[in-house]
């Protein structure tokens, strides 16, 4: 009875945190227009590559020999490649490949990131020094180079692709979730619930977690700008998304070859490239200064 | 007395006119004597060219640098004299006898004689320890015997009727009085790296590892008078480097890889495009092997659909020819077009699956007996493979085939494709030596492991084949490929593509050069010179 009053209690006193948190969440919010902007262009992009295919059904593989590079008309509206592919179908084809390997890419990296960080977090001792060693061993390890390896050891099938972007960033996340963890599980809100019971499991994700998230939002937000430029840089490279498959990168590489004759077919998914990271950026920055409790 | 005035006035002015036009005949045929060129190479050359690594970077060099038995005739490619003056062959086929030159001398004034040729077969490209470069190409000679100072002969063990034409393949002569006490002739540093002594019309003045090549006329050449002052090649391992610095005015000529890098070169007036014709076939193979594709009307139809022509403008910027056979153009004495063409023509091909058994199943998908009509294409990153490959995918499934393709890291590629025959079609090229006799793409007992990459089984063309070895007139070889030209039409092992064209852009004021190749072009280098 007392046991349940007290967790009652507990409960209420951090609803009432929770509220005056999020009238404090918004004001802030209300301060980052640059945020909300960005946002509002992750959603419009997002938008165009999922919803785009719907309204413009031109295929994006349709290989046309007889009218290569050809300029915009109604046809084609950004024109037609060096195989006669039309652009725009392919811009957003490649959108929804790039976006889609770095926001999966960046879910792998976080759940990793988030399941070491935070075990070694909580429970600390050895197995704190066993996956810390490890996140520093990785750290020390450019990453960029660590999955040009595996990719060319593993070959370059998209889910390869995906889950070795993902494990490039998963140090960097763990080590961030460690340090909240570690400063988290010293609150006394924390030792309450323990003490109430709370099994290790409903401590971690009922009462840590919350606290850890908005730090986890804003690395994941910049990891997925992060995540979008390696998967371009791999299929730059031809070791990332293979043709016939389009994606920003590999649309990128295969326009330099016509950088004097065409440079059109390589400023589009640059373009888009630029726009998507430059956006991911601002949006982690911005959720940053939200986040910041000294803000 | 005045018309007599007039008179000499006009003849004084004719005498003039004639006079000027003299000097402009004569201007047109004079060359800069201090003229010099400037060509680039991908890395440093070895200057042996019988070392295994002296390969692309090297061997128009060595072509300079070290003079063959037989070179090439620029006008069909067909055996022409070089440090031999003529040869023939026996009855049985089983050897080659070759008179030499009895004027040459090496660069160091040493006479060129039997010797040498002895020296450079039995001693260097038929020792198997030293690996060769090329050297599986002679294994039908078996040892050069000398008959006099200027009188060899090549003993065979089988005929060998194409062996001038080998002979006129990259195959310089090396010096047996430098190299003989060497313990490998192929891999003395202070010659292929340095100064090795040579019977070209140049020899090498300075050659500055990483940096350039430069080459002087030899003094002691026994043919035409060198026109230039010096010919250097600049190491310059990137294509669009190289490119670059032609339009700067910095190189005199340049091969282009990529054509589309073309596109800076067409503005400039100094520099021309020179399109010669390659023994390279492009081709689309299909695994025999796969009972699919074992009807002929399977693998016409396959070729039908693709236009081609649409293919070699949109991916070679039209520098290209539709190909027939393995025979290309170049080889003009053996070369027939009068084979069967498989034009573009997507209904035709339908018509032709329809009548092989192929009709549309309830996906659109080509069936036949329940199997369906579904290619897995694989290709590997390498030039222009990847998008050739993905325009054959389009054309394929314009008829109602399924192509699934699968773009694979090149080594990956060559192991699956070609080591494992673990594909259904995929295109590739091959680059074969200047002769008709291609049997190692075709021959039965190439199926599996040798070049034979779609496992192609016919007797008839394996007689043939061997009939043309045997063949030792001209006459006979022409009548032999005539029809090892129609079955492989009517056949098609392969799925012939196209011939590509090698581009090379030269500055105009280079003169005297040989268009038809450039193995050819650089064997007859004593004749180029810089216009005044």
């Amino acid at each position: 009875m007392s046991d349940a009053t007290a967790s009652a209690l507990l409960h209420e006193a951090e609803d009432d945190a929770r509220k005056a948190q999020r009238g404090r969440f918004w004001r802030r919010v209300r301060r980052q227009p640059l945020g909300v902007i960005a946002l509002i262009v992750l959603v419009l992009l997002a938008a165009a590559v999922w919803l785009g295919p719907l309204v413009y059904r031109t295929a994006p593989n349709r290989t046309d020999a007889r009218n290569i590079l050809k300029a915009p008309s109604a046809a084609h509206l950004l024109g037609t490649d060096e195989l006669g592919r039309d652009v725009l179908a392919r811009v957003l084809a490649g959108g929804r490949v790039s976006l889609s390997v770095g926001l999966l890419a960046m879910v792998v990296g976080l759940a990793i990131g988030m399941l070491a960080g935070g075990l070694a977090g909580y429970f600390r001792g050895r197995v704190e020094v066993v996956v810390m060693r490890l996140v520093d061993v990785f750290m020390a390890i450019p990453n960029f180079f660590l999955i040009l390896v595996v990719v060319t050891a593993f070959g370059n099938h998209p889910v390869t692709v995906i889950v070795t972007v993902g494990i490039g960033f998963w140090a960097q996340m763990a080590r961030v979730v460690h340090a909240e963890f570690v400063k988290v599980r010293g609150f006394e809100f924390v030792e309450a619930a323990r003490a109430l019971g709370a099994t290790h499991p409903r401590t971690m994700l009922r009462h840590v977690m919350p606290q850890v998230a908005p730090q986890a939002i804003v690395l994941a937000s910049l990891g997925v700008g992060w995540a979008i430029l390696t998967e371009a840089g791999l299929s730059y490279l031809g070791l990332g998304i293979q043709p016939p498959l389009a994606s920003w990168g590999n649309m990128l590489q295969n326009a330099q070859s016509y950088l004097w004759l065409k440079p059109e077919l390589a400023i589009y998914p640059g373009l888009f490239i630029a726009v998507t990271v430059l956006a991911f950026n601002v949006l982690g920055n911005a959720l940053r200064d939200v986040f910041d409790p000294r803000g | 007395m005045p018309p007599i005035r007039v008179r000499f006035k006009l003849l004084r002015l004719l005498t003039t006119l004639l006079a000027s036009m003299a000097v402009v005949v004569a201007s047109a045929q004079e060359y800069d004597p201090n003229g010099s060129l400037t060509f680039a190479t991908n890395a440093d050359p070895t200057l042996n060219p019988w070392n295994a690594s002296a390969v692309i970077e090297s061997n128009l060099i060595n072509t300079i640098l070290f003079d063959q038995l037989v070179r090439y005739d620029p006008t069909d490619l067909r055996p022409a004299p070089g440090l031999a003056e003529s040869w023939e062959t026996a009855a049985d086929g089983l050897s080659w006898t070759f008179h030499l030159r009895q004027d040459a001398t090496w660069s160091d004034g040493e006479k060129f004689t039997a010797d040498d040729v002895v020296f450079t077969f039995n001693e260097a490209i038929l020792v198997k320890e030293l690996g060769a470069n090329r050297a599986s190409t002679f294994t039908p000679v078996d040892r050069v015997v000398k008959v006099d100072d200027y009188t060899v002969v090549f003993e065979l063990n089988r005929p060998f009727s194409s062996l001038p034409y080998y002979l006129a393949y990259y195959s310089g002569m090396l010096p047996e009085h430098v190299l003989k006490g060497a313990e490998n002739p192929l891999m003395v540093a202070s010659f292929n790296k340095g100064q090795p002594v040579v019977t070209g019309p140049y020899r090498v003045g300075e050659f500055v590892s990483g940096a350039y090549v430069k080459l002087v006329p030899n003094e002691n050449y026994w043919g035409p008078k060198p026109k230039l002052a010096s010919i250097t090649f600049n190491i310059i391992p990137d294509g669009n480097a190289q490119v670059a610095q032609l339009l700067a005015g910095g190189l005199d000529m340049v091969s282009i890889t990529n054509p589309a890098l073309l596109a800076g070169v067409s503005r400039n007036p100094d520099l021309e495009v020179v399109r010669q014709s390659q023994n390279i076939w492009y081709f689309v193979a299909l695994n025999l092997d796969d009972e699919r594709f074992q009807d002929a009307r399977v693998r016409q139809a396959l070729l039908s659909a693709i236009d081609r022509q649409a293919m070699i403008e949109a991916v070679l910027e039209g520098y290209g020819v539709e190909a027939t056979g393995p025979i290309a153009p170049l080889l003009q004495a053996f070369y027939e077009t009068d084979v069967a063409h498989w034009p573009y023509d997507p209904e035709g091909a339908k018509a032709l699956l329809a009548e092989a058994g192929w009709t549309p199943g309830a996906d659109g998908i080509l069936q036949k007996d329940g199997q369906r009509l579904s290619i897995d294409m694989p290709t590997g990153q390498f030039g222009y493979l990847v998008p050739a490959t993905l325009l054959v995918q389009g054309y394929w499934e314009d008829i109602g085939v399924e192509v699934k393709v699968e773009t694979i890291e090149w080594n990956a590629f060559i192991q699956k494709a070609v080591v494992n025959r673990d594909y259904d079609a995929m295109l590739a090229w091959w680059s074969t030596p200047p002769t008709p006799d291609q049997s190692g793409y075709f021959a039965s007992s190439a199926a599996v492991t040798g070049n034979n990459i779609p496992n192609y089984r016919n007797p008839e063309l394996d007689a043939l084949w061997e009939q043309g070895r045997a063949a030792t007139t001209l006459d006979e070889q022409i009548a032999v490929y005539r029809q090892v030209q129609e079955i492989i039409a009517q056949e098609l092992p392969y799925l012939f593509l196209w011939y590509p064209d090698m581009i090379s852009v030269r500055n105009t004021r280079i003169g005297g050069m040989q268009d038809i190749n450039s193995a050819a072009n650089f064997q007859y280098s004593f004749d180029w010179y810089v216009k005044p």
